[in-house]
Order: C-alpha cells, then sequence, then structure tokens
C-alpha cells in the first residue's frame, strides 16, 4: 500500500461567474476539497452542481474570488509558492468525455507518444514512457503499430488515456469515463483503474454519474449541487445516507436502499452494504446460515 | 439553457422588416447593392448613408449594431483607402514624396471605394440583424427556386445549408472540447513560428474531420430512416406566403434606389 | 406484426464472411415491449436494421406488417411504418429549431400544411417538448434531444418502433425520462417497441426478451424466466443481471427458495424485501424447526 501524500487542498473557496454582470452566478461556495495521492476520489453532481467548475480550479483553469487553493505536488511551484501554470497543465493529466475523438496519429504508438513529443523528450525517453503507459492500460504490442481507427471505442479509449498517461501526470482526472461504453468494457476500465492506483502513486479522480462505479472504485466521495459540497466522506459513509442523497435528488445505491427495507422488518447488518454482494453477505449472516 | 441566439448578429426586435419575407429582403439587398454601384455623383452615397439609418430606425434597431458589423473590416478600410490614395494614377498632383503620389484623382478614387464598401456591408448587416440565419437559408431556398429550370439542385442546396447552419454551434463546441484536450497534452496553439503553428492545428482538423465523416454518415442513415428520399414530393411546414405588405416594402425599395438610377442614367456618358 | 423467418445475415456473400445472424425465427407481437439483448457485437444492431431494410436478410424474410423487406416496392412502406431511432442523439436531428426538425419525417411524406402541423403538435406532445417548440435544438440536454429524435419519428405515427441503444450515451436523469417515455409510447399510443439495449434493468420492463447468442436466438421468453433459468448465457456473455435478479440468485445458490412468482414480482424493487423476508423466515423456520 501507497503512503499517502496530500497533494492539493482546497479551503472555503468561492467561486463567481461574471462577476458584476447581469449574469453572475455563485458557482462555488465554502468548497473544501482534498486530494491525494494513491486515492481515488468521485466528484457526483448534476450538471450545474459546480463540479466541473471545482475540476477548472484544480487544474488552474480558473482561480478562486475567494478561500484558498494549495498545490503540494512536485515541481508545480516555484520558490515563492506560486504555481506555474504550464507545469500544471502537465502535472494534473485531463481526460475529457469521449477521449476517443481526440486521437489523430497516425498509429497508436504515435498517438501516445504525442504528449511526451511536444515535451521534448529524446527518442529513448519517449519509448519508454509510451510503452509503459500502453502496458498500464492494457494495451498490447501489436495494437501500437495498427491505425486507432481501427479499434473499438472502449479500446480507442484505453489509448486516449495511456496518451494522457504518458505526460507522467501527479493526478488524473477522468470525466464520466463510463460514458457510452457497453458494461464489459466499464468493468475492464474500472478495474484498470484500480490498478493504476496500485501501481503508480497518482491521484484519480472521477466526474461521474454513475453511482455503481463510485461506490465500487472510490476511496472517497464528494457529493455537490447548487455549488456546495452537500455530503463527502466513504462509499459507506455516502450511500448509507439516503436521506440526504434523496434531498440532493442524486439518485440511490438500490443496494443501500434495499438494506434501508430490510433493516425496517427487522434484519441487521454489520456494515452498510453497497453492492448486491455485501448485502447478500449481510442476509445470509443475519439469517445464521 | 436560455434559448439565446448562437449564429450571425441575429438581433429580433419585432419591427415590420423582421416580419417581412426573407425573400423580399434578400431581393431588396441585391436592388440596394446594385444601386451602390450605380452611384456616380458623390453625394449620392450620403442619401444611400441616410436611407440606411432609416431602415435601421425602422427595424428599430441601434447604430451600435451597425458599428459593431462594421468593426472587423476597419482594417481593411483603411489599408485599401491608402492604397487607392497613394498609388493611383492622376493628374491633378496634390502631394508627392518618394513613389508616393496624392491625387485629387487618387483621393476621390478611395473615397469611392471606401463608401461603397461599407454601404456593401451596411446593407448586409441590416439584412442579418433582422433575418435569423434559419429565414435567410429559407428565403435563399426561395430566391433560387427559379433556377430549377436550369436543374440547379435547389432543394439540395438549401437542405446542405440548412445541415450546416444545425450543426454549427455542435462543431463549434466540438473544436473547443479538442483543443482543450489536446492542450492538455501539451499542444501549443501560439507558437510564434507561423509554420509550427499551423502544423499545431492537425491534431485539431484530423478528428474533427474524421467525427464529421462519421457524424455525416449516421446523419444519412437517420434521415433515410425518416423517408427522406429527396426533393421530390417533399412539402414544407409554415411555408411563408408574400402577403401584400412584403410586396409593397419591396416597392418602397425600388422608389428609393429611383433617384440612384436617374443619376445614373443622367450621367451615363460620363 | 414482425416476423422473422429463417433469418441468416453477413454482410458479404463470400465464403470467409462469418454470419452475424443465424437462423433467426421470432414473432413479434403487435402492442409488445421487446428487449433484444447480448455481448457487443453479437447481432443486436443488425436484427434492428433489418426490421427497416437498413439492411436485407441474406437468406430468409422479414415480414413487417406483413411486408417482405427484401422487396424493393415495400422500401418506403416499411420505413413509414417502422419508426427507428439511434444511439447518438447529435446526430440524428436536422433541423436547428425544435419543431422544424420534427416536421421533417412529414415534410419528406408530402403531408398538407395542416397535416404536418397537427403532427407535430402531437409528437411534441407526447414527449413533453411542446414548450420547448421555438428551441434550438443546439441548445437542448442529451435526454432532450433523444426526445426530440423520438419525437420525430413519432410524426410519422409509425405502428413500430425501433430504439438501438436509445441510452447509452445519456446522464441517468436523462435515461430515466426516455424510459419513461417508451412505456408510455407502448401503453399509450399502442406502438410496438423493440428496445436494443446492454442495461440490463431495462429489461425488467419488456414484455418478452432475446438473448442473442453468437447470432442465433439463444433465448425468447419473459424476462423473469431468462434471469432465473439462464445463467449459463448470462455467465458466457458476461450480462450483468438487473439488481434485484442478482441478489436472487445469489440468495438462491445459498439455499433461499424463491417461487417464479417472486421472480415475476421482483421486477418491481419495492416487493423485492417482502419477498426476501418471506424467503429468509421461512428457511429459518425450517431450521428452528429442525432444532
Amino acid at each position: 500500500m501507497n503512503s499517502k501524500k496530500k497533494l492539493i487542498s482546497i479551503n472555503n473557496v468561492n467561486f463567481i461567474y461574471n462577476e458584476g454582470l447581469p449574469t453572475e452566478c455563485q458557482a462555488l461556495s465554502g468548497v473544501n476539497f482534498e486530494l491525494y495521492s494513491s486515492e481515488i476520489t468521485s466528484l457526483i453532481g448534476h450538471t450545474g452542481s459546480g463540479k466541473s467548475t471545482l475540476v477548472q480550479l484544480l487544474n488552474g483553469q480558473r482561480s478562486p474570488a475567494s478561500g484558498e487553493i494549495k498545490w503540494h505536488m512536485d515541481g508545480v511551484c516555484d520558490q515563492k509558492g506560486a504555481v506555474i501554470k504550464q507545469k500544471l497543465c502537465t502535472a494534473i493529466g485531463m481526460v475529457f468525455q469521449y477521449p476517443e475523438d481526440q486521437v489523430f496519429e497516425e498509429t497508436v504508438y504515435d498517438d501516445i507518444a504525442f504528449g511526451p513529443r511536444q515535451l521534448a523528450k529524446s527518442d529513448g525517453e519517449i519509448e519508454a514512457t509510451v510503452l509503459k503507459s500502453a502496458d498500464l492500460m492494457g494495451i498490447s504490442r501489436d495494437l501500437m503499430k495498427r491505425s486507432p481507427f481501427e479499434l473499438s471505442g472502449g479500446t480507442l479509449r484505453k489509448v486516449a488515456i495511456a496518451g494522457v498517461l504518458a505526460m507522467k501526470p501527479q493526478a488524473l482526472v477522468l470525466d464520466e469515463p463510463m460514458a457510452g461504453l457497453d458494461p464489459v468494457s466499464c468493468d475492464a476500465l474500472a478495474k484498470l483503474l484500480l490498478e493504476l492506483r496500485e501501481n503508480l502513486d497518482i491521484s484519480i479522480v472521477m466526474v461521474s454519474h454513475n453511482l455503481e462505479y463510485a461506490a465500487a472504485l472510490s476511496d472517497r466521495i464528494y457529493c455537490m449541487k447548487d455549488g456546495r459540497i452537500e455530503l463527502s466522506g466513504t462509499p459507506r459513509e455516502v450511500f448509507s445516507n439516503i436521506e440526504k442523497l434523496d434531498e440532493l435528488k442524486i439518485g440511490f445505491l438500490p443496494a443501500a436502499s434495499l438494506a434501508r427495507s430490510l433493516k425496517c422488518s427487522g434484519i441487521k447488518f454489520e456494515l452498510n452494504p453497497i453492492n448486491a454482494a455485501e448485502l447478500v453477505r449481510g442476509i445470509i449472516k443475519h439469517y445464521g446460515k | 439553457m436560455v434559448n439565446n441566439i448562437i449564429l450571425g448578429q441575429y438581433m429580433p426586435t419585432g419591427s415590420a422588416i423582421h416580419r417581412a419575407s426573407p425573400k423580399i429582403k434578400i431581393i431588396s439587398l441585391f436592388l440596394l447593392t446594385f444601386s451602390v454601384f450605380m452611384v456616380k455623383e458623390q453625394y449620392l452615397y450620403f442619401y444611400l448613408l441616410a436611407l440606411s439609418i432609416f431602415i435601421l430606425k425602422i427595424a428599430k434597431l441601434k447604430i451600435n449594431f451597425l458599428l459593431k458589423g462594421l468593426k472587423p473590416l476597419i482594417f481593411l478600410f483603411v489599408l485599401t483607402f491608402l492604397l487607392n490614395v497613394l498609388f493611383a494614377e492622376g493628374d491633378k498632383i496634390l502631394y508627392e514624396w518618394g513613389i508616393f503620389k496624392i491625387t485629387q484623382e487618387g483621393l476621390i478614387q478611395g473615397f469611392n471605394f471606401f463608401m461603397r464598401v461599407s454601404l456593401l456591408v451596411i446593407f448586409a448587416t441590416l439584412l442579418t440583424l433582422t433575418t435569423s440565419p434559419v429565414e435567410l437559408s429559407d428565403g435563399i431556398e426561395e430566391c433560387l427556386r427559379p433556377l430549377k429550370i436550369v436543374k440547379f439542385p435547389v432543394h439540395e442546396f438549401a437542405l446542405m445549408m440548412t445541415i450546416a447552419l444545425r450543426f454549427i454551434p455542435t462543431l463549434v463546441i466540438e473544436v473547443d472540447k479538442i483543443k482543450r484536450a489536446q492542450q492538455a497534452r501539451g499542444a501549443n496553439f501560439n507558437d510564434s513560428n507561423l509554420i509550427n503553428r499551423a502544423k499545431s492545428f492537425i491534431p485539431i482538423l484530423i478528428p474533427l474531420f474524421i467525427t464529421s465523416f462519421k457524424r455525416a454518415d449516421e446523419l444519412a442513415i437517420a434521415m433515410e430512416s425518416r423517408c427522406y428520399m429527396g426533393g421530390e414530393g417533399r412539402t414544407k411546414f409554415r411555408h411563408r406566403k408574400d402577403g401584400f405588405f412584403d410586396y409593397f416594402m419591396l416597392a418602397l425599395v425600388l422608389a428609393s434606389i429611383y433617384p440612384v438610377v436617374c443619376n445614373y442614367l443622367i450621367n451615363f456618358h460620363k | 406484426m414482425i416476423e422473422f423467418i429463417n433469418v441468416n445475415f453477413r454482410y458479404a456473400n463470400d465464403e470467409g464472411e462469418p454470419y452475424i445472424l443465424k437462423n433467426i425465427n421470432l414473432k413479434i407481437e403487435k402492442g409488445e415491449l421487446l428487449g433484444v439483448v447480448g455481448a457487443n457485437g453479437s447481432g443486436k444492431s443488425t436484427l434492428a436494421k433489418l426490421l427497416n431494410c437498413l439492411l436485407i436478410p441474406t437468406n430468409g424474410h422479414v415480414l413487417v406488417a406483413g411486408l417482405d423487406t427484401s422487396l424493393e416496392e415495400n422500401l418506403w412502406l416499411i420505413r413509414k411504418k417502422v419508426g427507428f431511432v439511434f444511439q447518438n442523439p447529435e446526430n440524428q436531428i436536422v433541423g436547428t429549431i425544435v419543431e422544424n426538425d420534427v416536421a421533417f419525417a412529414p415534410e419528406n411524406l408530402g403531408l398538407p400544411e395542416e397535416e404536418i402541423e397537427k403532427r407535430v403538435s402531437y409528437a411534441l406532445e407526447a414527449t413533453k417538448l411542446l414548450e420547448r417548440r421555438n428551441f434550438m435544438t443546439a441548445n437542448l440536454s442529451g435526454g432532450q434531444k433523444q426526445r426530440l429524435a423520438i419525437a420525430g419519428v413519432l410524426a410519422m405515427k409509425p405502428d413500430i418502433l425501433v430504439l438501438d441503444e436509445p441510452t447509452a450515451m445519456l446522464d441517468a436523469l436523462g435515461r430515466k425520462s426516455i424510459i419513461d417515455l417508451i412505456l408510455k409510447i407502448k401503453n399509450e399510443l399502442g406502438i410496438t417497441v423493440v428496445l436494443i439495449t446492454h442495461f440490463m434493468e431495462n429489461t425488467l420492463l419488456c414484455d418478452r426478451i432475446v438473448c442473442l447468442d453468437d447470432g442465433a436466438a439463444g433465448f425468447i421468453g419473459q424476462p423473469h424466466d431468462f434471469f432465473m433459468h439462464q445463467n449459463d448465457l448470462i455467465v458466457k456473455y458476461n450480462l450483468k443481471q438487473p439488481f434485484a435478479y442478482e441478489v436472487l440468485n445469489s440468495l438462491s445458490a445459498q439455499g433461499f427458495k424463491f417461487s417464479e412468482m417472486d421472480y415475476k414480482a421482483a421486477a418491481a424493487q419495492s416487493k423485492l424485501a417482502e419477498i426476501i423476508i418471506r424467503a429468509g423466515e421461512n428457511e429459518f423456520k425450517k431450521k428452528a424447526d429442525i432444532y
């Protein structure tokens, strides 16, 4: 287990769009947020909840109106402690929605190499980086010479993510990484994200509506509504709080909701279940099997 | 999300001109353009300018909007004005310096050119300010309809315009997304070296082309599934029929360019 | 309403070309909501495209309301009867303004202006887009765009609606609105619906489902029957069971007994707790009796 390091801390941050104009709107209010290495963090919330704005603060695209944001990552700040935008850009890898749309090179190898090439590394270094990223994403060597456009959606998405990993980011932010994928590809990607957490020291942030994967993969979850963080904690803590989730209209995990109904009828669970397997184990334990 | 106007400079104010037939407005634009080139005596430029402001007022629009439309072209205006003034041939030399000659003819030519281009832009802007992109495309289709006789593919052309208009906002968002994604991978679109800057657009253009082709393919299949069989036998939803008011407006436009035409005919031999 | 008779399909009639669909025999009843599931690449979309003549069977026949899809003269008659909605909402919308887009199909059919007006209003009302009729299509959300795509198809007054992964690119809210709309269309408008989906939760709404097994119809029947008895297919294709059935099947493997009625009722999640408690009590009681 890698030791966790705090990478970014956000304290009491506010952000206002179009300040002073008639279209002024408070996108973030009093937000507190911490990002740690070797952790998967999920940001859940509907459109307009402030998730995208929060992400834009993380990668330095925007600055808060008030409050503080500190980056504790290597090589990102100068001696005075001010953040260097270019370094931050590569330190925080962004994977946008449907990242396969950004792939353009003639071969898989070249596309993954695009990032490293922009950083003007030597050929040897580039090759090592590209191959490592491909391995991390489970892309086999014989795919490297093929045209990316021959690949299926799920595989192409892996190539796109490998391209971002090749920049050696300290944090990886993925916007709806499971969007549009069939269930088998979703599971495969989920597995890869878990492996990334184990093999690299990076912090992974998933911005997603998908509660099942948020529950299965995250170490920490933040639920946002109207620019505020309304609920945060481990998946178990968050998804057991059914009243709050209902209030936020975020939806619920079927396992947590069923557990609630069963509890009302007398079944006692040791742990609040967040998936079917835990739920079944809990039921069987209760009936003393 | 607010139903806002993304394309062009369309400013709906509900004026009579906004409500007029797009076809008539396009024809009016042609007539006014025509008249701009028929001006023989300089004062008529000011007459046309006054006419444009009059139209602007009926359309309940502010002069700001016109000026906004002209702003991007200021550089072009000044450049061509200077070129005309400094290099035109003429007899009455007013000032000379090396290869630069400022002649009276040159000044007049420069002024003519400046006024013509300004008026053209002003009249075109009046059209786009008072006509939504959808209406414009319908209007262009109506105007081209007679060309069916010479087998011009009017319907296909109009459909192409409609689909292009429909996808412009989508493509703008897509370009922005691809640009940000490539920037996140270290792509630099602000290189001072022009060749490098041109090359830097490849990571945007290629994905854009590929998604556009895929898009076109899917859209074609969707259209066929909705029984699109070509232009034959198609009817039109909300077919705008021109009424008395529209023809009256056309008559007014003809009347307003009458002085220019007369002046042209009178001065024809000069 | 729809019949597949010994249908085989492959893209090219060459020696080495594999068959995507093998010997499909299927009858879809009028007013039914049929789900089509199977692994990615199992032929689900291909099956759907055979319904509106986007593809023609290599062997066998597909009859839509009695019309053979392989006969050219039936092409546009069939396309009028079968509305097709695709996965990507963005790439189905032709018009810049909502109501103009909905009018596209009636315009293609050469209907008179008043009829087009009626159909546009009807379709917009059914899809709850009436207040947005003058909106620019570019400003709609994903779920709204997909509703618009469905409206565009409803304006043809089709007998059948085929939806190919209609919710795959939508968020949870969008997915729910489309599923609600599909149920409404089936129940209130009496349209036969064929739903291709990889979200197994959607199968719970279907009257019957077809599971494609390597191009063949591996299972045709009711959803509860599939999840009760077809474990091998479920495992083979890595299909995710809907949550309710995952729980029942896991408990079943541990000795809990559930009846067919239980499986049928479990589709409504509200009954699930009751069913489990009852089965648990029986087991517990049995154990207590033994001691």
